[in-house]
């Protein structure tokens, strides 16, 4: 009876924490996903209904192709949503708090927020009028997330940076005090003073992109070309942190005794 | 003598030797009786025995001549010795935070996003 009792009990655990776990790990990327894939067959579903519409504009095909559209829009508006919130994890995920972290967070909050209430909000469409301006509003709407979406993708990765900065850090404070009878070796000394100057190169270097970015302008924007400059200064940043990076592991591995 | 009594010797021994001229001068002349069990030993131990020892003296004939060739003595060259170098087994333990540099992706935009007909509409819409 006793061990019916222990089996039932990990069987109810297993049920509990299992299932959360799994689902703890992916929750907006696989919602993502599945809404990606509903849109793709509403969307194909919508054309050829659009289609007889506009080859045969009678009332019963017009409802076809707004029922089909609304389907399209709803699944298209959750897929933003988790897309959105995808981003957004993986800025928190990090658990660095940056101002243009903390900024991206809360402009991706408020966007993922607007998709969510407009896949709700489609299923008020009845007419063809109400349609195109649905589509109208959400184009307006939409054209001033993009500047808030590009400033996240850029603090996604800015985050990421600072968080090798930290991990850096923590492995330099342990390091210092095992190499104390080594730090008049010459290799040691120029080792250490370049992980001091490196490091203030590489918050340099990420200041100045954070700056950049949180300073951009709405009219003066063109997201490829901010993309690809953004870009070419993340290659910079990268190169100098490993550049940290190998000089501390070259330290840790010939000058510290194991 | 001594020359007439091997012939007389051998042309007991192979009487087929009587047909050249110089054994058929003595084809007559006595020569000690060999019993035949005697003579047909020796009439094949004979050729056999000589085999033999053409075969001896030409082995001890060639090894005398191979004593005035002796090869060249080569000695080869020492082995170089290889000693490796002596390498840390040692890991560092920040060698994860160099791999997840490594791994870090500077392109943007990352994660990519999703293209959308944004214009979903039964009507021609104008920005």
């Amino acid at each position: 009876m006793k061990r019916l009792i222990v089996i039932l009990l990990f069987v109810c655990c297993y049920l509990l924490f299992v299932p959360k776990a799994l689902a703890d790990q992916t929750p907006y990327f696989s919602d993502y996903n599945f809404q990606l894939d509903q849109y793709r067959k509403n969307y194909a579903e919508y054309q050829n209904f659009k289609n007889d519409y506009l080859a045969h504009p009678t009332l019963d095909n017009e409802q076809k192709a707004i029922l089909s559209a609304k389907q399209t829009i709803s699944a298209r508006e959750l897929a933003w949503a988790n897309f959105v919130l995808v981003l957004s994890d993986s800025i928190s995920v990090t658990g660095i708090n940056y101002p243009l972290s903390e900024k991206a967070k809360a402009d991706l909050a408020a966007i993922a927020k607007y998709h969510f209430g407009q896949a709700i909000a489609v299923g008020s469409v009845v007419t063809r009028a109400d349609l195109t301006t649905f589509t109208k509003n959400e184009l307006k709407v939409t054209a001033t997330h993009k500047l808030a979406l590009s400033q996240a993708q850029v603090a996604n990765k800015l985050v990421q940076l600072i968080k090798f900065q930290t991990d850096s850090k923590a492995a330099y404070d342990s390091l210092l005090p095992k190499l104390a009878a080594v730090t008049d070796e010459v290799t040691v000394k120029n080792g250490l003073d370049q992980i001091q100057t490196s490091s203030i190169q590489i918050n340099d270097q990420i200041s100045t992109l954070a700056k950049k970015t949180g300073d951009l302008n709405v009219d003066q924007f063109s997201v490829d070309q901010f993309y690809s400059n953004s870009s070419e200064i993340l290659v910079q940043i990268r190169a100098s942190v490993t550049r940290l990076v190998n000089i501390i592991i070259d330290l840790d591995t010939n000058y510290v005794r194991h | 003598m001594f020359v007439t009594k091997i012939k007389a010797f051998l042309l007991n021994l192979y009487p087929e030797l009587s047909r050249f001229p110089i054994f058929a001068q003595i084809t007559t002349t006595v020569i000690p009786a060999l019993t035949p069990r005697v003579k047909k030993v020796i009439r094949w131990g004979l050729p056999i025995g000589t085999i033999f020892l053409v075969l001896i003296l030409g082995i001890r004939i060639g090894g005398v001549l191979l004593g005035f060739f002796v090869p060249k003595e080569i000695f080869p060259n020492p082995v170089e010795v290889v000693i490796p170098t002596a390498t840390s087994t040692y890991q560092s333990v920040f060698l994860p935070l160099q791999r997840s540099v490594s791994d870090f992706n500077p392109q943007l935009p990352d994660p990519l996003p999703p293209v959308f007909d944004e214009k979903i509409s039964l009507e021609p819409i104008t920005e």
